[in-house]
């Protein structure tokens, strides 16, 4: 009995615990040993004799692969349909746009090689020549009014959302000629080609004859990289683009991996499965420096975090209370001990990323709110709330970095000051939606970013009546905001945004609080910087360092 | 018998019916997603024509009625509110990999928790036993997406036997197979082991030993015959747990099945998807059943349908 019981359980470890014989496979360059026969003509005793002689040359090294991790899959490769920040990512590799803002954050022609504003309401764009798409035909402005018409007009039922309700500006588009394409709208718009930093130009003959959904497998762009395979949730497969006009990258393949939990992407990381990773718990920044295989870039994300107040409700209807909260919380103790100092106190709302920071730094440090719980318990005296109130202290949980630890120090912030508050982070779907169905958020934690580097688009988000966003505005702001998005002249925008800066400075309608940053996980074997501002993942740029 | 099979497939696709309308009335509790599929800087016009365009500018149950009507009459489940693309495809593509990975749990967790039920029923009290029960504990209690993530860290980062993620060879599937099996084997042991207990001490079973029958045969035949009954339904009702919590499972070990679709669907509020997969995942469940149900008729000839 005792034997036939013990091979049952032997044969049932055995079928249990059957262990894979490989450790996962390092990506790197492969070599490839070629051996050639050559014929030379040489001199044997003055006579000109062929002979054979076998070389090895010096072994060729394939380009090296670099694997990417990042949270989320694709949801379509096609671009112009979703903006997030994955997708992006895999967009830039893909396919180019007419400008972007380089590292310094400039605004520079890319497939437009330049543009004329003869009026404010036209411009003329000037496309690069010879660039080739990648199934090699070229580029020419016929495509590029493709792309406009496919996403500002809604010609097209190919997409189902997009990035392009920006409303129906454009009045026309005429072809000049295959390099030349004028743009007619129907108002000035200050941030049209900050927008175009965001559209991303498709070839018209292949998506007509693909089809969408034959192009979304198969996205033909002219960026940097081509698609090679798409294996959904698992892998997508990208290959340098030798004819690229900016130059091949110098990998030769990337893998775009999405891992959905930060310790697994963290543990494909140290164990050498991908190379890069995004979105780096802060607590394990340490693990990754220390291990001498992986290093962190931190850079700014180009994201404010601060919290809204609603001004139609008391107690912030009243601008004493909006202002006295604003001198009770005490943002560089959270930075740095909540954050362990990964943010930066903006004061006002605007990172030095957008325009026009530079010109609205005066008034930025005159008006900023400092950390005074004396002052803010008079505000609260004198607006008739000497023993404080009750407060209902809403934001996500898990939606950016630390957001509910965040809300809970800024709670105990409040309480020093008499304020009795409940802090209550949730799921950031059912927040999201508490805050734009009827405005129910007292006071809300939130963070936004700026793809377009241009103030207007928060102005346009959290201080336009017309959108959905809103929680405050006034008339004057609101005139201010439809001149400063009017004009495509920096200075007379400079003027609009500067009075704009101090009726919000002066109104308090948040709690201004910090610019987030960036954290990404790189093995050793890669060479990269982020751009500064933003949380894109620029793929092309990767560099792997032979060792 | 066949009468019986024949009941029960109909009483199935009304169970199967019944959970849609629950699902489609429980996701929407969570409120209308539209907010949440639009950029930040939509303005009124473009929400209200989205809302038309997606049907939420009706009242709950005129979208419940459309939703049925064309289901039943057309089977088409509707299309991801994300995806734009029909969201039975996309749940079922995921399938394959989803039941690769149950198999997988499934077989390790028989691997291990039969054999060891059973010598822990044998040996009961044993140091062997305590220690089978104390891991059966742990089994039920641990969560899932700690176990999956100590097999990473312990496997894939200290050890470098096996990859942290994925899906291709069979290496990719033993870490979340672990994770997933740990809970069915942690009750499919204990059952069988207390299921065993009991027979043990039958009246039937002393008189097989009586009778003199070798210890082997009267295990198998009188012993493990017996109390393989609730073992069987316990098995049943974990095929059907398995292929639905996969969900965490794949989602620590970035595994693409349909656990980790779904996952992303509940929180982006794509309800057509999550409708998709309830419906996929409550066929497959109401269908075990059923065997599992026969197979009780097979194993013990005194249990009849009518």
């Amino acid at each position: 009995m005792k034997g036939y019981l013990w091979r049952l359980l032997i044969a049932g470890v055995i079928t249990a615990t059957i262990l894979g014989a490989c450790a996962p496979a390092q990506p790197g360059g492969d070599v490839t040993v070629v051996t050639q026969t050559v014929k030379e003509t040489v001199l044997v005793e003055g006579t000109p004799q062929i002979v054979e002689r076998i070389i090895t040359p010096t072994p060729v090294k394939e380009p090296p692969t670099v694997v990417f991790a990042q949270g989320v899959d694709a949801t379509f490769l096609q671009p112009n349909i979703d903006g997030s920040g994955a997708q992006v990512n895999i967009h830039l590799s893909t396919h180019d746009t007419l400008f972007h803002y380089n590292s310094q954050g400039e605004l520079v022609p890319r497939l437009a090689e330049s543009v004329e504003i003869p009026d404010p309401t036209t411009y003329i764009f000037h496309i690069k020549q010879g660039v080739k798409f990648h199934d090699g035909t070229e580029l020419t402005s016929k495509d590029v009014k493709f792309t406009f018409e496919q996403c500002y007009l809604h010609q097209d039922t190919l997409l189902q959302l997009g990035v392009c309700y920006w409303g129906p500006f454009i009045e026309t588009i005429n072809l000049i000629d295959d390099y030349t394409l004028e743009l007619k709208l129907n108002a000035p718009n200050a941030v049209l080609l900050s927008r175009l930093t965001q559209l991303y130009i498709v070839p018209e003959d292949a998506v007509r004859e693909l089809g969408p959904e034959g192009y979304n497998e198969n996205p033909i762009g002219t960026g940097p990289f081509k698609f090679v395979e798409w294996v959904k949730d698992l892998r997508l497969v990208l290959e340098a683009n030798q004819e690229y006009w900016d130059g091949p990258p110098q990998i030769g393949k990337l893998i775009i991996r999405p891992i959905p939990e930060a310790a697994t992407r963290l543990a494909a990381l140290r164990n050498g499965e991908v190379d890069v990773i995004t979105n780096v718990p802060p607590d394990s920044i340490p693990t990754l420096e220390d291990n001498p295989n992986t290093h962190v870039k931190i850079s700014d994300a180009g994201r404010l975090i601060f919290i809204t107040l609603n001004p139609s409700a008391s107690p912030f209807d009243n601008v004493l209370v909006r202002r006295a909260v604003n001198h009770a919380v005490d943002w560089n103790a959270i930075i740095e001990s909540v954050l362990g100092g990964l943010g930066y106190p903006t004061p006002c709302p605007i990172t030095p990323n957008d325009f026009p920071y530079e010109a609205l730094e005066d008034i930025c440090a005159e008006k900023a709110y400092e950390y005074d719980p004396e002052k803010a318990q008079e505000l609260l005296a004198e607006a008739g709330y000497p023993n404080g109130f009750d407060l209902l202290l809403e934001g996500p949980d898990g939606r950016y970095l630390k957001d509910a630890e965040v809300l809970q120090a800024v709670g105990g912030y409040l309480e020093q000051v008499g304020i009795r508050t409940t802090v209550q982070p949730q799921e950031w779907g059912i927040y999201y939606q508490e805050r734009y169905n009827g405005q129910k958020v007292t006071a809300g934690l939130f963070g936004m970013g700026n793809p377009l580097f241009d103030i207007d688009h928060l102005m346009a988000v959290h201080f336009d009546p017309d959108r959905r966003s809103l929680y405050y505005s006034t008339p004057r702001l609101k005139e201010l905001i439809d001149a400063g998005n009017a004009t495509p002249y920096e200075d007379e925008r400079i003027e609009y945004y500067r009075e704009a800066m101090n009726i919000i400075m002066d109104d308090a309608p948040w709690m201004f609080g910090y610019g987030m940053m960036n954290i990404i996980g790189l093995s050793n074997r890669v060479d990269w910087e982020p751009r500064p501002g933003r949380e894109d993942v620029w793929l092309a740029e990767f560099e792997v360092i032979e060792p | 018998m066949f009468a019986y099979i024949l009941r029960r497939l109909l009483y199935a696709v009304f169970v199967v019916l019944g959970v849609v309308t629950l699902v489609f009335f429980l996701v929407r509790l969570s409120g209308e997603p539209t907010l949440l599929y639009l950029p930040e800087d939509a303005t009124q016009e473009q929400i209200a024509e989205f809302r038309h365009r997606m049907g939420f500018d009706q009242p709950l149950h005129v979208q419940y009625f459309n939703y049925m009507r064309r289901l039943i009459t057309q089977g088409d489940v509707g299309r991801s509110f994300r995806y734009g693309e029909p969201a039975l495809p996309l749940v079922l593509e995921r399938l394959p990999a989803t039941i690769q990975l149950s198999a997988v749990a499934f077989a390790i967790a028989m691997g291990v928790a039969i054999p060891v039920g059973i010598i822990s029923a044998l040996r009961r009290n044993s140091f062997l036993d305590a220690a089978a029960r104390v891991f059966a504990l742990l089994g039920q209690s641990l969560p899932i997406f700690w176990i999956g993530i100590v097999l990473i860290l312990i496997f894939s980062v200290h050890l470098r036997l096996l990859p942290t993620s994925g899906r291709g060879e069979f290496k990719h599937l033993i870490l979340p197979g672990i994770a997933l099996g740990t809970y069915s084997t942690a009750v499919t042991m204990r059952v069988l082991r207390s299921s065993m207990i009991e027979v043990m001490s039958s009246d039937h079973v002393r008189t097989a030993r009586a009778k003199g029958l070798s210890e082997q045969r009267v295990l198998i035949w009188h012993v493990l015959k017996n109390a393989s009954l609730p073992v069987v339904t316990v098995i049943g009702l974990r095929i059907g747990y398995l292929l639905s919590g996969s969900v965490l499972t794949e989602f620590v070990f970035a595994y693409p099945g349909m656990g980790r679709l779904v996952i992303q669907a509940i929180y982006q509020r794509d309800f057509i998807i999550v409708q998709a997969f309830v419906l996929v995942v409550a066929v497959i469940i109401v269908f075990l059943n059923l065997i599992v149900d026969i197979l009780y008729a097979v194993i013990d000839p005194r249990i009849t349908y009518h």
